[in-house]
């Protein structure tokens, strides 16, 4: 059996892996890929097992919207980003902000002193400023399933523990502190010629990504009008840096040093992109962001 | 004189002597008891053996925003008239049916119910989240306004359920959760169930059902169980087999499964025969109507 048959059939027999496989045969000069976190991580249950009632009829909706939300929420999406093109394999992938385990650890502490965010906040500010778009009302039947879909892929998992495989795994990326630490700052210089060789072949010469023929992307795109605006977390350095440290070049996370991700992070951040919509026009002349 | 006595006796029941084998008959965190515990307490024994998932305490909070969170949201639930005044309709509190601040078992846990939703719901034919469920109790068990879902009260009572279930796996039934089971194929009467009523309940609940109030004349001590600070005609109490299971699992406070399956029926059924607000999902005339058409 070649390899693409192998793969192909794979593919076919989990349902549950990520839709966005090509047709190539696989390289020969494989290299042992060094595991980004050791040690079990919660499993969540498989698409077979979603339930024939109305909450798996949600349930499966929630999935639909997940993997294809610029044509199923387009209501509320900005621009033609899903919510699995940063969480990776449906939303089960660890150390991809993996639904399974943010579902129990919301509501949290917020990032302004004195607040706290529920999850359906969190997946409004998703939809504010990573989709570009505007946030669904929590009565919305968008929210309500992309809720179900979170909470049955959380089946089992417990309620306000901290899993392995949480959010980008290792460090804090949001407080500030880069996965790997005592990485300099990124270098733009050094971040191109690293994105050339590692990210160019998916992302494109120009961060366009690879866009499907109905709705969507193959691989999104990074910075430009069609990308996630400068609101989105991911625009900051270290939590892009963290990101990519955990799951770039994609299926081979963990392989780029926390140097060199923070040098990518450092030249994809230089880019354009959309502005942040909380900062007004006047403020951004000014030299915001 | 007697019916201080009762009275004392129930208090005696409700609030026992530790260290004692049943630990949810105690307010687990209040900080200081609501009354003195007598010293002749006996041992009162388990009625329901097995195993029970006991909730987190209070104190083991955080000092942040999100602990404050859970603790407004305790505090709503505790005394959801003066915290919630916005939504709240009737005397009721949430901690009136769910006892124990939402921590007892077979009293509708909060622990027990969080883990389950979203989930389906036959009273709606829909899946329902969380924040509706609660937005169903301000509608029909407190007679009240359903609180936005991003309103600040939801936000807190929803913090606080989740937090008693920390460490609940999520979609797991856990033991305790809910009400207990009671059998289906009974007949009750209403008759036998005023008896039971005067014997077990009217000490706490009043002759009138009217409840109990505290010290401050405004709260209630012992809810009322008809009349027009009572749940309505919507709420889940309202269905005598959902009502009796929950009298056989907590009733007389303190000393629940006491009761037969017969007689948690019949007081139920005494119980909804009573007046009490009207469903707000009908009208006045299809109430009205509900004299004709048996319950």
């Amino acid at each position: 059996m070649k390899g693409w048959q192998a793969l192909v059939l794979v593919s076919l027999a989990s349902p549950s892996a990520a839709l966005t496989f090509v047709d190539a045969p696989l390289p020969g000069n494989l290299v042992e890929v060094p595991v980004a976190a050791p040690g079990e991580v919660f499993i969540p249950p498989a698409i077979v097992d979603i339930p024939e009632d109305k909450q798996g009829d949600l349930v499966k909706l929630g999935r639909r919207i997940f993997i294809d939300t610029a044509n199923l929420a387009r209501r509320y999406g900005g621009n033609q980003l899903s919510c699995a093109n940063c969480h990776l394999s449906e939303g089960r992938k660890p150390n991809a902000a993996p639904m399974w385990a943010a579902w129990g650890r919301y509501p949290r502490v917020g990032e302004s002193p004195g607040t706290v965010q529920s999850f359906e906040a969190q997946i409004q500010d998703c939809f504010h400023f990573n989709l570009n778009g505007q946030s669904p009302p929590l009565d919305s039947p968008e929210m309500q399933a992309l809720v179900a879909y979170s909470q049955w892929l959380a089946t089992d998992a417990p309620t306000r523990a901290e899993l392995p495989g949480q959010g980008f795994g290792g460090g804090n990326a949001l407080a500030g502190v880069p996965q790997g630490g005592g990485a300099s700052a990124g270098s733009v210089k050094r971040g191109q010629v690293l994105y050339r060789a590692q990210c160019l072949v998916c992302h494109g010469a120009n961060g366009q990504g690879i866009a499907r023929r109905t709705s969507g992307y193959h691989f999104p795109p990074l910075w430009g009008a069609a990308s996630y605006s400068a609101g989105s977390k991911l625009a900051r350095p270290s939590v892009l840096a963290a990101y990519l440290q955990a799951n770039m070049p994609l299926g081979r996370g963990g392989s780029l040093s926390a140097q060199q991700t923070a040098d990518i992070a450092a030249y994809v951040l230089a880019q354009p992109r959309p502005a942040d919509p909380r900062v007004g026009l006047l403020q951004r002349l000014r030299g915001g962001r | 004189m007697k019916q201080l006595a009762l009275l004392l006796a129930g208090v005696m029941a409700a609030f026992p002597a530790a260290p004692h084998d049943w630990p949810y008959s105690q307010r687990p965190s209040a900080a200081v008891p609501l009354t003195d515990t007598p010293g002749t307490l006996e041992a009162e024994t388990l009625r329901r053996p097995g195993k029970r998932f006991v909730p987190p305490e209070l104190d083991e909070l955080p000092a942040n925003a999100w602990g404050d969170l859970v603790r407004e949201g305790r505090a709503i639930f505790v005394d959801t008239g003066a915290r919630a005044p916005r939504y709240a309709g009737n005397g009721l509190s949430c901690v009136s049916c769910h006892l124990g601040e939402g921590r007892k078992p077979d009293a509708a846990p909060l622990w027990g119910a969080w883990p389950m939703y979203p989930t389906y719901r036959g009273k709606n034919d829909d899946v329902n989240t969380f924040q509706m469920r609660v937005q169903d109790c301000f509608r029909f068990s407190m007679d009240g306004l359903m609180p936005p879902l991003q309103s600040r009260e939801i936000l807190a009572i929803t913090a606080y359920a989740q937090w008693l279930a920390r460490g609940i796996p999520s979609g797991t039934p856990v033991p305790g959760r809910g009400f207990v089971q009671i059998k289906r194929d009974i007949e009750p009467s209403d008759d036998r169930g005023r008896v039971v009523y005067g014997m077990k309940c009217a000490v706490c609940h009043g002759d009138n059902g009217q409840g109990v109030k505290a010290a401050d004349q405004v709260r209630y001590q012992f809810p009322p169980l008809w009349g027009s600070d009572s749940f309505n005609r919507g709420a889940g109490m309202y269905t005598v087999r959902t009502a009796a299971a929950y009298i056989k699992g907590n009733m007389p406070l303190g000393r629940g499964m006491s009761l037969a399956d017969q007689e948690a029926y019949d007081v139920a059924l005494y119980i909804r025969l009573k007046n009490r607000p009207t469903d707000p999902r009908k009208s006045w005339l299809s109430d009205f109507s509900r004299g004709f058409s048996g319950l």
